[in-house]
């Protein structure tokens, strides 16, 4: 009696294990946000259900798919930006689909989730490649970019859309990574020039504990230093965790003139930041990138709280590629959409640089061709970052921003969302 | 040792096997049935280097679990710090690796060394006390281990690890990334057999004992709490050179593969492959290995999976896979021998 | 000498941690275990409610009651089914119930993962009163509420094990089961009530906590250790004694990132509970009767 029921239910457990099996078993996932995005199955040239092809469009692409490998991150710490720089990807993505693929060839995607977890990042990506990429985008935490360099070195090209970390891009095995976002020397020398045009000379920083973040504050320490301010505090709080308070009464203690919150943004940010505006409401705050490019962290603020506080943005609204991909987002997500952030656009201008880099190369049969394509890529102009801003490359050369205008100062509102450029100071290319 | 080992295959050998099997011949066809089975492993993983990856990853669980086994399984004590024994293991490759001139083969040993000291020193600490005790402090040590990689940067690279860890060199001669998978294979397979061979050894024995009569195991003059130390050392020390092994094949390491995490599945594996016998802790692992890779639907719910499984073997199928496997056996020879039930 | 602003601080990590740590209490009284999975089925909590409220936009009594309702439903079915049949097939082992609790432990925090997400969620105050300037300390008001509602529930269940009928078996079957057993005392009711009321306190604390810094689905694991080292440094002997016992892991660790930085929390925490195993494991307040 106890036997049959035990082997009942195991072999129906197993039963149901190998149907899962059989029928989840290609990197297509199913893990992308609902009714924002669409799938493509490895070894079908057609795109799942949903809004596919821009209107009016028919696939006319035929022949052996083009393979873009993807690695992201749909449910950890680098979620907050994935998901949206995945918007951005699949976008392109169709629209090239829909008139006609690159060299007359279907695009397609597969992806791979590595969580944010960087020690899986090498297997998932080779994974990717045993399936068939010809390019990998790097879609995930700059951990994971960095992790997954050596593998990349054996011969493929790797982007990473959205990741400033200049580890990924620096010796050794950085022959085939690249960034194209502004990288952190680019948002050392925004605030370099900007803090002190504030009248800001002592300065505090509140740091997650993050890989990126510590790979950040190494790069940016020196150059904020160097523009002559003096870094008084530096603290860390663990990412979620549940209180900061310790950390802002010591820097409290310090009498700042500013406090930097770098971050990967998120719940842990919004923490940092409530604790100050708590504790120290009257020192202003600046922050990175990211919590300027995640709508769906401002609501997590309570009402105010973010007001004021200057971010890093690379969206300038009267950049006319901007206002381009702003009316496409528009028309493809409908009610959904909230706000064009510089991860839409970073996703949509890695897969448009890719594209020119294949067709230079005159196609896929040689993977490192397409890596010389890529380097030899020059002037090219993304959809953020004001508007004479280039992304170019070379040997030596793998992070594409030329010059510190990809960057644009923003500020936050009384309702916690952006209110518009910071009228203290922009950069210059 | 040795010795020791020796004359008790003999009279391992004469008495009827703990598993089910034939009973004299069940030593040698285990021996030489699972190095079969590891030499297939090999084959199977061939040139790619996507399977090869897996195939370290899933010998660094199965040493894992078999490190989680022995103590668990044998004497009773649910240590739950495996994940500071593995990162000992993979730490020490790293830092010899990049930070001395020595081959990483020489981290082994000394990443075994600081597992088996912690691990003794924290049963120390609750020898007296209930299992729970042990449960506790050694979560505690493992979420002190987790931040301590990541904040003592001068020593662990801080959260940012260990890259560039050099191929390992032996006498002049490079490992290369199919030497490595070879050696782990075989590491498995040793492990699995000298376990399953000290699991019926005297000392086995007693270990077993301790968990259900333990003044009995005291009368015969063996100490019970230096029992429990040795295995949990021991258990350690094992855990230690899968992570070593890890090291060595990724050639860089990541204070996130060393959370609390790695203890469930070490936790789970033995228990899912079937607690008779150190090859369930092996099969534990390689099924982990399948699912969270092979099984794209797993990716999402992470290892919920595994948790809700964990439940419904402890409930239904205590005896795992294996014991589950060697039961329905055990009834099909017999329906067909004609004896009714 | 550290700042004022951090006693604040330590009083509501100290509520929260003698909260969970209660939760233990009974268990440990009515089962004879240490449920370590306290923490998360706390965590369990506040972020189903923190999910509802997102989701749904309710007032914020619904979700918040849903998940004490749910988590208190989910320790009782955790007793019934998972529990007592393994402590009962295992005899005078421990071992099957020390796993099964672990399992049960990440089991939660998985599931937990997958239906809410593995990024963090907002808590939401009770009440929108304050926040409360005191000189030079700032008290928010939920830090009231949690206080008041810590003082409630312990007085609540000091008078509950004092003169309620169930209560006082509690007791009894906590400092010998089998004699409870023997004497006609309704052993399994007892056992679900403790879980029951465990996973209740739990519940109710996680909720009110979490509106400090939101939750995440590994939130359960820092907690859980805090509620467990309640217990021990505060002793097993008094009802009241983890309130104690919290308020001193909470100083400690509060003091510790104060004057070290946020690693040492772990450190800090780990080594207080390697000294208390060694020289004192009944806690400050130790049973006079064994357990």
């Amino acid at each position: 009696m106890k036997y049959s029921l035990t082997r009942t239910i195991v072999i129906a457990v197993a039963l149901a294990l190998g149907v899962a099996a059989c029928g989840a078993e290609d990197s297509a996932t199913t893990t992308t946000a609902p009714a924002e995005s669409t799938t493509t199955a490895a070894g079908a040239t057609t795109t799942a259900a949903g809004a596919t092809t821009t209107a009016g469009g028919e696939n006319t692409a035929t022949g052996d798919p083009i393979v873009f490998g993807m690695i992201e991150d749909t449910s950890g710490g680098a979620s907050a930006y994935s998901l949206v720089q995945s918007i951005g990807i699949e976008l392109a993505i169709d629209e090239i689909n829909a008139a006609g693929g690159i060299l007359g060839r279907p695009v397609e995607l597969i992806r791979e989730n590595d969580q944010n977890e960087s020690s899986q990042t090498p297997t998932l990506t080779r994974r990717l490649i045993e399936q068939g990429a010809h390019v990998i985008l790097m879609n995930s935490g700059s951990a994971s970019a960095i992790a997954a360099k050596p593998v990349c070195q054996e011969g493929i090209v790797c982007l990473a859309p959205g990741n400033v970390s200049p580890g990924i891009v620096t010796p050794p095995d950085a022959d085939f990574s690249y960034t194209i976002a502004p990288p952190s020397t680019a948002m050392g020398a925004a605030y370099a020039g900007g803090m002190p045009a504030a009248g800001v000379q002592r300065l505090a920083l509140i740091s997650d504990d993050s890989p990126t973040m510590e790979g950040f504050n190494d790069f940016f320490v020196p150059i904020v230093e160097e523009a002559g301010i003096e870094i008084v505090a530096l603290e860390i709080v663990p990412l979620n965790a549940s209180d900061a308070s310790a950390q802002i009464a010591r820097i409290a203690d310090t009498d700042p003139d500013a406090l930097m919150v770098s971050s990967l943004g998120g719940q842990t940010e919004i923490l940092m930041h409530s604790t100050a505006a708590l504790q120290m409401p009257d020192v202003p705050r600046y922050t990175i990138a990211s919590i300027g490019n995640q709508p769906e962290s401002w609501s997590l603020a309570s009402p105010g709280v973010l007001e004021g506080t200057v971010f890093l943005g690379t969206i300038d609204s009267t950049n006319p590629r901007t206002q381009q991909l702003e009316q496409k987002l528009m028309d493809r997500l409908g009610d959904d959409f909230v706000a064009t952030t510089g991860y839409h656009a970073q996703g949509y201008t890695s897969i448009q640089i890719l594209k020119l880099a294949i067709e230079n190369a005159g196609g896929t049969d040689d993977l490192v061709a397409i890596n010389d394509a890529f380097e030899a890529i020059t002037d090219f102009s993304p959809y953020y970052g004001q508007e004479q801003f280039t992304l170019s490359f070379g040997p030596d050369k793998h992070a594409g921003a030329d010059g510190d205008c990809g960057i644009v100062l923003a500020v936050f509102g009384a309702d916690n969302q952006p209110a518009g450029p910071w009228d203290v100071f922009q950069t210059s290319c | 040792m040795s010795d020791h080992l020796d004359t008790t295959t003999a009279e391992a050998a004469s008495r009827p096997a703990t598993t089910a099997g034939p009973g004299r011949r069940g030593p040698v066809l285990e021996v030489f049935g699972t190095l079969a089975l590891g030499v297939v492993a090999f084959l199977f993983v061939g040139d790619s280097p996507f399977r090869q990856d897996l195939a370290v990853l899933t010998a660094t669980y199965a040493l894992l679990a078999l490190g989680m086994y022995i103590p668990f399984i044998m004497s009773g004590g649910l240590s739950l710090a495996y994940n500071a024994y593995l990162g000992a293991g993979a730490y020490a490759v790293a830092i010899v690796g990049t930070r001395t001139e020595m081959s990483t083969v020489l981290a082994i040993p000394i990443g075994m060394a600081v597992s088996a000291t912690i691990a003794v020193i924290l049963g120390l600490a609750t020898r007296r006390l209930s299992g729970f005790y042990l449960a506790g402090v050694t979560l505690l040590f493992g979420l002190a281990f987790e931040t301590f990689l990541s904040d003592a940067d001068p020593i662990t690279g801080g959260a940012a690890g260990i890259p560039g860890i050099p191929q390992t060199e032996v006498f002049g001669v490079i490992l290369t990334r199919p030497t490595i998978v070879a050696i782990s294979i075989l590491s498995v397979w040793v492990f699995g057999v000298l376990l399953s061979r000290l699991r019926r050894s005297p000392y086995g024995v007693a270990v077993r004992a301790k968990r259900k009569v333990p003044e009995a195991v005291e009368a015969s003059g063996i100490s019970v709490p230096l029992l429990v130390l040795v295995a949990l050392g021991l258990g350690a020390g094992v855990a230690s050179i899968g992570g070593s092994l890890y090291a060595m094949m990724n050639g860089q390491i990541l204070p996130e593969t060393f959370t609390l995490s790695v203890v469930f599945l070490a936790v789970f594996m033995p228990l899912l492959g079937g607690r008779q016998s150190p090859w369930g802790a092996v099969l534990g692992a390689v099924l982990v290995v399948i699912f969270t890779f092979g099984l794209t639907l797993f990716r999402s719910t992470g290892s919920l999976v595994f948790a809700v499984a964990v439940l419904l073997v402890l409930r239904l199928a205590p005896n795992g896979l294996l014991g589950f496997v060697t039961a329905l056996a055990g009834r099909l020879s017999r329906r067909m021998s004609g004896a009714s039930l | 000498m550290p700042p004022p602003q951090l006693w604040i601080s330590v009083f509501e990590l100290g509520c929260f941690a003698g909260l969970v740590g209660l939760g233990y209490f009974l268990i440990l009284r009515g089962a004879g275990l240490f449920m370590f999975a306290l923490g998360p089925l706390a965590m369990f909590s506040a972020m189903l409610g923190s999910w509802l409220l997102v989701e749904y936009e309710l007032p914020l009594v619904v979700p918040v009651l849903a998940g004490i309702v749910c988590v208190v439903l989910f320790a009782a079915l955790v007793e019934v089914l998972i529990v007592r049949p393994i402590q009962e097939r295992a005899g005078g082992e421990e071992l099957p119930a020390i796993v099964a609790v672990v399992a049960v432990l990440f089991a939660t925090q998985q599931l937990a993962g997958t239906l809410f997400g593995r990024r963090p969620l907002p808590g939401r105050p009770w009440i929108t009163a304050g926040p409360f300037r005191l000189g030079d300390v700032v008290i928010s008001g939920q830090a009231v509420v949690l206080g008041v509602v810590t003082i409630v529930v312990y007085g609540a269940m000091m008078l509950w094990m004092s003169r309620s009928h169930y209560g006082r078996m509690l007791r009894a079957v906590g400092d010998n089961q089998r004699a409870a057993h023997t004497l006609g005392l309704p052993v399994s009711n007892i056992r679900i009530v403790a879980f029951a009321l465990a996973g209740g306190v739990a519940a109710l604390a996680g909720s009110l906590f979490s509106a400090k810094a939101g939750v995440a689905f590994q939130s359960g694991l820092s907690w859980t250790v805090a509620g467990f080292l309640a217990l021990i440094v505060g002793g097993l002997g008094r009802v009241w004694a983890p309130l104690v016992g919290g308020l001193l892991v909470a100083t400690m660790q509060t003091m510790a990132v104060f004057y070290f930085g946020p690693a040492m929390l772990n450190y800090a925490t780990f080594v207080m509970a390697f000294l208390f195993f060694m020289f004192r494991p009944k806690g400050i307040f130790a049973p006079r009767v064994r357990i």
